[in-house]
């Protein structure tokens, strides 16, 4: 079944429509990704599903419940976590502050203590990190601290937009493998958003692929990998 | 006689770090700068010295009941005239907040004329004799307490989980939804703070000053000074800022003559702004530099 369903989406910004007509689904326990060429709209639909914009037209339901009137405070509650692009961490806060935050509508304190051992487990520097000032800290750790903020609010669904962007290739592999590792373990259905094509098709099951505000591919990675058009206009390969 | 201005400035300037860190947190926090604080420690002073005179309560024993009803005046400012405000355009909460004085003070005049009121405590005129210098009790017990509230928030800020949404809607408004924090109810709690901190102010300030319904306008200008002295927002900042300020008000009171102690607050005040804008101690709010 569906997680997420986005049917017919449309969304402007004044007098310019950036989205139209988007259909997408994300099935239960998998990992989706969003792929597509800068401004092709992917970050304003990730915002959409998020709350933070307001779309034109169109219906985004979530576990079978439409969305249109719950605002992103809300859309946390029901288990819709986004790691923002650009990570947007809490520059001035510690790290365990910035992940704690990241739990703020949870009440079940025991269970937030187990969450914060986890992602302890999953990226250990952020432990010994603890302490420091988020701000200073590198892009690699700090794209683990806002993964790992946005996993403390136990999400069903994980939405992470641009995750590799600006990160040294080590690093984008450890995080692609830790968010590998909580899906399989957590269940925890993800969708992505990537400009790197390869890395995305990589890590999931599923593609979707955008191009100025509209759908325009969409299928499971392993057919898309194969795909002459896409590898020659996202990949860069011949085909 | 320096002894005696050190002291005198050193009590003073804990009471002007009181009146300044709830200004200063709502600045930080939201982006307004609430012209109505001067009103609210008005306010403050007048409910200390109502509960003096008519139940007889110690101002530093009501204070706690001060602050609570100036918690809910800010609260409520802020829920009715000032989020609705702000979701079109911050600036003009400016021109909200200037009426709101004009209308608070105005209220007090009909209310309680302007005549000077003052409360008298048995131990108002006492002093604690260390050598030559004096020192007023009540500007003691005022130093003590200013400094044990501005303790008290900084626990809160750092502690709680209140406190901890503060920060986070201060420092990214957006973030602070995705984390599942409702910005105008952070916004609400906020001022209720600063005008609760106000109002604790307004009760220091009664059994220090006469009252009257400008009080509010004597303290607003110090307010400003320390609030850029000290780094927008900054709790700890605003306390340290405090005593330099008053530190230099009363040298300046002292070795120049009373009138010139105005003219070299603020003369600092534009200094600063030109040389340091970033307040004394660098730091904006919470590490956002």
């Amino acid at each position: 079944m569906s997680l997420l369903r986005v049917e017919k989406l449309d969304l402007r910004y004044g007098d310019s429509q950036v989205l139209w007509a988007i259909d997408l689904a994300v099935e239960e326990g998998r990992i989706s990704a969003l792929v597509g060429a800068n401004g092709a709209g992917k970050t304003t639909l990730m915002r959409a599903i998020a709350g933070l914009v307001r779309p034109s037209a169109g219906r985004i339901s979530f576990g079978g419940e439409d969305l249109a009137r719950v605002p992103a405070e809300t859309r946390v509650r029901r288990g819709i976590a986004l790691v923002p692009e650009g990570r947007r961490l809490f520059a001035g806060l510690s790290v365990r502050e910035n992940l704690m935050l990241g739990a703020h509508v949870r009440t079940d304190r025991s269970a937030v203590a187990d969450d914060l051992s986890k992602i302890f487990a999953l990226f250990p520097e952020l432990e010994k990190l603890s302490g420091q000032i988020a701000g200073t800290m590198s892009g690699g750790q700090q794209q683990m601290c806002a993964v790992g903020r946005a996993l403390m609010a136990r999400p069903r669904l994980l939405l992470i937009d641009e995750m590799s962007l600006g990160l040294a290739p080590v690093v984008v592999d450890r995080i692609a493998m830790a968010l590998k590792s909580v899906n399989a373990e957590d269940g925890i259905t993800m969708l992505l958003v990537e400009q790197d094509v390869e890395l995305a098709l990589e890590i999931a099951s599923h593609a979707t692929v955008m191009d100025t505000g509209r759908v325009v591919l969409d299928g499971p990675s392993t057919a898309l990998i194969d795909d002459p058009k896409i590898r020659e206009a996202y990949m860069g390969l011949a085909a | 006689m320096f002894a005696q201005t050190f002291v005198n400035g050193l009590l003073l300037g804990g009471v002007y770090g009181v009146a300044t860190i709830g200004f200063s947190m709502v600045w930080g926090v939201m982006g307004i700068i609430n012209l109505a604080h001067g009103a609210y420690i008005m306010m403050g002073a007048y409910f200390s010295y109502m509960l003096a005179s008519r139940l007889g309560i110690d101002p530093f024993v009501s204070m706690p009941l001060v602050m609570a009803a100036l918690f809910c005046v800010g609260f409520t400012v802020q829920h009715l005239l000032l989020n609705p405000v702000m979701r079109t355009s911050v600036l003009l909460t400016l021109a909200m907040t200037f009426g709101l004085e004009l209308f608070l003070v105005d209220l007090f005049v009909a209310l309680f004329t302007s005549d000077i009121r003052s409360v008298n405590t048995s131990y108002s005129s006492q002093a604690l004799a260390v050598g030559p210098v004096l020192i007023s009790y009540v500007r003691l017990a005022a130093a003590l307490l200013s400094l044990t509230l501005a303790a008290f928030l900084y626990l809160v800020l750092t502690r709680t989980r209140l406190g901890q949404a503060i920060l986070a809607t201060a420092l990214d408004r957006e973030a602070a939804r995705l984390m599942g924090i409702f910005p105008e109810r952070i916004y609400n709690y906020t001022a209720g703070i600063g005008a609760a901190l106000a109002g604790a102010a307004g009760s220091l300030a009664s059994t220090l000053f006469p009252i009257s319904p400008g009080l509010g306008n004597s303290f607003i200008g110090a307010v400003f000074v320390i609030t850029v002295l000290g780094g927008i927002g900054s709790v700890t900042g605003a306390v340290a800022a405090g005593f330099v300020y008053a530190l230099i008000q009363s040298f300046a009171a002292s070795y120049l003559g009373v009138n010139y102690q105005e003219i070299v607050a603020f003369g600092l005040f534009l200094a600063i702004l030109i040389v340091r804008p970033q307040g004394l101690f660098g730091k904006r709010f919470f590490g956002e530099v």
